[in-house]
């Protein structure tokens, strides 16, 4: 009698470890079928930087899609020759929402006004779009001095 | 159980018959010797380790099913993370609150020439050079 009872408690014991190992397992392999099977569709964001009348030599910008529904696939630099290479960042922000860009340049010519620094390019999964913040903006004249400069995301069309 | 005793002396008052009769019932003339009882308990205490034994690993099993789903599970959430951060190539030293500003001081004094200051050996090793401002670089953009 009690060696029917501990085998039906073990036995429950066992069933419902399986069950819930088989269930982690699918809730796993479902969200990595999403994941690699959602083409979703690709997104540019231009980075500007507005430094007015003072040239810009550094810069380092911190931006999040709040709403985690893109995927950073690429990120290439900007159109002045003084920010034309890639900035740096983190390799772990690829195929991320989070990422945190910075340059600097020790050209003698640096750019002015309206400047595109940046472009990160992004797989977006979700029909009404990424939702991006700024956190943190750093910019510096060629001194080094930090000065308070616009920082203007535009999300591109839709490829 | 060895040991054969008789006390004829309480049972004066019984007939002699009767007891002649009931030792005829249940006495016998074989003797069990006492090699096979210390066989039988040597049998019966191997059998009760055996059974203490099966008593502590029937509680293993399912304990051991259990760790390793945990083991499975944890693994399988935390490959691909994991992949990342031991890749040697993306590997970026903690250093707290660094900016791009240091970097961009470490590359403007090397580029001038000057003798740069010791702290600013960011990899330690012994001169300031185009690796310590890549190292500062990637300490600042770290996620």
């Amino acid at each position: 009698m009690k060696r029917n009872r501990f085998i039906t408690v073990h036995g429950c014991i066992l069933c419902i470890e399986c069950f819930f190992f088989l269930f982690c397992l699918g809730c796993i392999r479902s969200e990595r079928h999403t994941r690699d099977t959602n083409s979703g569709r690709f997104m540019p964001l231009d980075i500007y930087v507005d430094s007015g009348d003072t040239p810009l030599a550094a810069y380092q910008i911190e931006i999040e899609d709040t709403s985690q529904v893109s995927a950073i696939v690429g990120i290439e630099g900007g159109e002045h020759h003084a920010f034309k290479e890639p900035p740096y960042y983190d390799s772990a922000a690829i195929d991320n929402h989070h990422v945190i860009l910075a340059s600097f340049s020790l050209n003698s010519s640096l750019p002015t006004g309206k400047i595109l620094v940046a472009t990160i390019h992004l797989l977006v999964h979700d029909r009404d779009g990424p939702d991006f913040i700024l956190r943190h903006c750093i910019t510096a004249d060629p001194n080094g001095r930090s000065f308070t400069a616009d920082v203007i995301l535009a999300l591109g069309d839709e490829s | 159980m060895t040991e054969k005793t008789e006390n004829h002396e309480s049972f004066e008052d019984i007939p002699g018959e009767l007891i002649a009769n009931l030792k005829t019932l249940f006495d016998t003339d074989s003797m069990v010797p006492g090699s096979i009882d210390d066989a039988i308990i040597a049998e019966a205490d191997r059998y009760l380790v055996r059974r203490r034994r099966f008593k502590a690993l029937r509680w293993m099993a399912p304990v051991a099913a259990a760790a390793s789903m945990t083991i499975i599970i944890l693994s399988l959430l935390s490959d691909k993370d994991t992949a990342i951060r031991n890749d040697p190539k993306t590997s970026i030293p903690t250093i707290e609150n660094i900016t791009i500003l240091d970097a961009f001081r470490v590359a403007r004094i090397i580029r001038a020439g000057e003798c740069g200051k010791k702290e600013w050996d960011a990899n330690h090793d012994g001169t300031i050079d185009q690796a310590d401002v890549h190292e500062l670089v990637t300490a600042a953009v770290r996620l």
